[in-house]
């Protein structure tokens, strides 16, 4: 290792220093990306390079899907619309062993279609379902840990805050990781299921039924959620067979969500305020976490980091796959801490680069990365959908972290089967493509 | 002690301000984007320029950010400096904080050039030919409110009531 590349380790050391003393990340990762093009750079070509790379962010077209799908989120979020697809969910599925569950992980499966935030959805979801669950018995630790876990299946169904994250700094097609996300996702939302069917055979008083509902308040139950599913099979169809960009489509998404809402009235002006203020919010936050990351990639690129690292590993020659386990445990580590969007703004700049050298399809290490970061939502000691459900129900953080084992553990079954067959993931693109 | 209330009044009323504007952009990035759509597949006849236009919204979003760190809307580690005495979290609080103004601020003086710079060379976008230097300046006006934000929790910080 040369001094230049120690001394250029040692900045992304500080970069890490700052962010654990609470520093904003987006602000840290900027500060660091400056100082390491003063560095190498010198003062003038440093500035220079800071004030392009920020207004080049800003005004990167590929960006503006961002608050477009916020915005949708916040708008289908603040409605109460959750309250109808649970309701609809838990007609169909109430009366089943362990039903409500099932009702819930439905519940938050579609909603995640609506919803790129998995804070968003645990607390919507989380609002109604738990109330309902603790009617009928289940065990806090057992309710609460699905809620958790379900509520993170938002960062993997598109549209999803991870994929557009990951595909704006990777510069991959957000569209592809869309579509990738798809199969994942539903195999997530099934095993979740079989969890929760295991428990109540295993534990009936942990989850048992709830009431049984008429074929027509079923069929009735459909009225609002009718409209939901359509706009999501507009929003997803439109990207699949290439009627939409992603930014056209979040738009399309946000528009029709406005309409459904005050058509089925769901929304009124003082909530639709609520989700524009929430979604300029979000916005600005996410941009100058773009922001910071994309100083600081341009402080990588310079400083030639991102050949430096892959070629080091490469000389190690060590397997592809032993790489490939490392980088996976040391998500798992990392997402204990640090949830998805400043996890991947951090990483990706010096993880990404590794991968493409070690011949993975980016696309597919997008969909394992999502899952990844997914289980870190709820794995302690910061989980922060679990800190998240502790602060809207009371429940100690200690006991929801005892439930969520098992729906941790359904996680990591789909990270073995997504790396294992990389086709689940990669199926539906190269469909897309052709 | 005056001074300072206003102070932070002022800075306050910019900050919404700003997103206000910030807020509008949204509305209108997503109304344009779906006329556009509804142009392409119903009259055939897409919005001229739609991307350029919506790069350009895209620089008003910018305008959210002081009012989003002022509501202390930010993504940041708390776990370990938690554990640490109120003492040296003030401190390392404070720390970070002179390095994120000092970035702020270089970034803002920086802009502002760019302005100038931009303006003399007569840059406009590639279809409607607008030109790019009064966005710079929104970029600008953006973290010229965000180094205010950034000295008012200073002030706060160094009364000890961050």
């Amino acid at each position: 290792m040369t001094p230049e590349l120690a001394g250029l380790l040692g900045l992304c050391l500080l970069l890490l220093l700052l962010i654990f003393l609470r520093m904003h990340i987006g602000l840290a990762m900027a500060s660091v990306g400056l100082l390491g093009l003063i560095y190498l750079e010198g003062m003038r070509k440093a500035l220079g390079i800071l004030s392009t790379t920020a207004y080049n962010t800003a005004a990167y077209y590929p960006v503006s899907v961002i608050p477009l799908f916020v915005f949708m989120g916040t708008i289908i979020a603040h409605s109460g619309l959750g309250d109808a697809l649970y309701e609809s969910a838990y007609k169909w599925f109430g009366h089943l062993k362990g039903g409500l569950a099932i009702a819930t992980i439905a519940a938050c499966t579609v909603f995640a279609a609506l919803c790129g935030s998995s804070t968003a959805e645990t607390v919507t979801i989380g609002r109604i379902a738990l109330p309902e669950m603790r009617k009928y018995n289940y065990h806090d630790a057992f309710a609460c840990g699905c809620v958790a876990c379900a509520g993170s299946l938002a960062i993997l169904i598109p549209p999803s805050i991870g994929f557009l994250i990951y595909g704006i700094l990777t510069e991959q097609s957000i569209g592809l990781l869309f579509i990738a996300g798809i199969l994942p996702g539903i195999l997530l939302s099934l095993l979740f299921v079989l969890v929760v069917i295991i428990t109540a055979f295993l534990n009936p008083n942990a989850a048992p039924q709830g009431s049984r509902s008429s074929m027509r308040e079923k069929v009735s139950s459909l009225k609002v959620s009718g409209p939901v599913l359509a706009l999501l099979v507009l929003i997803l169809g439109g990207i699949y067979f290439g009627f939409f960009t992603p930014t056209e489509a979040g738009a399309v998404g946000a528009f029709g969500a406005i309409v459904i809402t005050y058509v089925s009235g769901y929304m009124e002006r003082k909530k639709f305020l609520a989700s524009l203020l929430e979604a300029g919010s979000i916005t600005a936050m996410i941009l100058l976490l773009m922001i910071g990351a994309f100083i600081f990639m341009r402080f990588v690129t310079v400083s030639k980091l991102a050949f430096s690292i892959p070629e080091f590993i490469g000389r190690l020659g060590l397997s592809p796959y032993l790489v490939l386990s490392l980088i996976v445990v040391f998500y798992i580590l990392f997402g204990m801490f640090f949830e998805i969007m400043s996890g991947m703004t951090l990483t990706l700049p010096l993880i990404y680069p590794i991968i493409v050298h070690l011949g993975f399809d980016p696309i597919w290490f997008g969909v394992v990365l999502v899952l990844l970061m997914e289980m870190g939502l709820a794995t302690p000691p910061i989980g922060l959908n679990v800190f998240l459900l502790s602060t809207v129900t009371d429940v100690p953080m200690k006991t929801i972290f005892r439930g969520v084992w098992p729906f941790v553990g359904a996680i990591f079954v789909a990270i073995v089967i997504v790396v294992a067959f990389p086709k689940l993931a990669l199926f539906l693109p190269a469909r897309m493509l052709r | 002690m005056a001074g300072r209330e206003g102070f932070s009044v002022c800075v306050k009323a910019a900050s919404k301000a700003l997103n206000i504007l910030s807020l509008c952009a949204l509305v209108a990035m997503m109304l344009l984007t779906v006329a556009d759509v509804l142009l392409r597949y119903c009259a055939n006849r897409p919005i001229v320029g739609g991307t350029e236009i919506t790069e350009y919204m895209m620089v008003f979003l910018t305008l959210g950010i002081p009012l989003s760190l002022l509501a202390g809307r930010s993504i940041k580690m708390e776990l370990l400096v938690q554990k640490l005495p109120k003492k040296a979290q003030d401190i390392t609080d404070t720390a970070t904080l002179c390095l994120g103004l000092f970035f702020a601020l270089l970034l803002t003086f920086q802009l502002l050039k760019d302005v100038g710079n931009v303006r003399s060379l007569g840059i406009v976008s590639n279809t409607l030919r607008i030109p790019a230097y009064p966005f710079y300046l929104v970029m600008t006006s953006s973290f010229a409110v965000l180094d205010l934000v950034m000295v008012l929790e200073f002030f706060k910080r160094i009364r000890g009531k961050g």
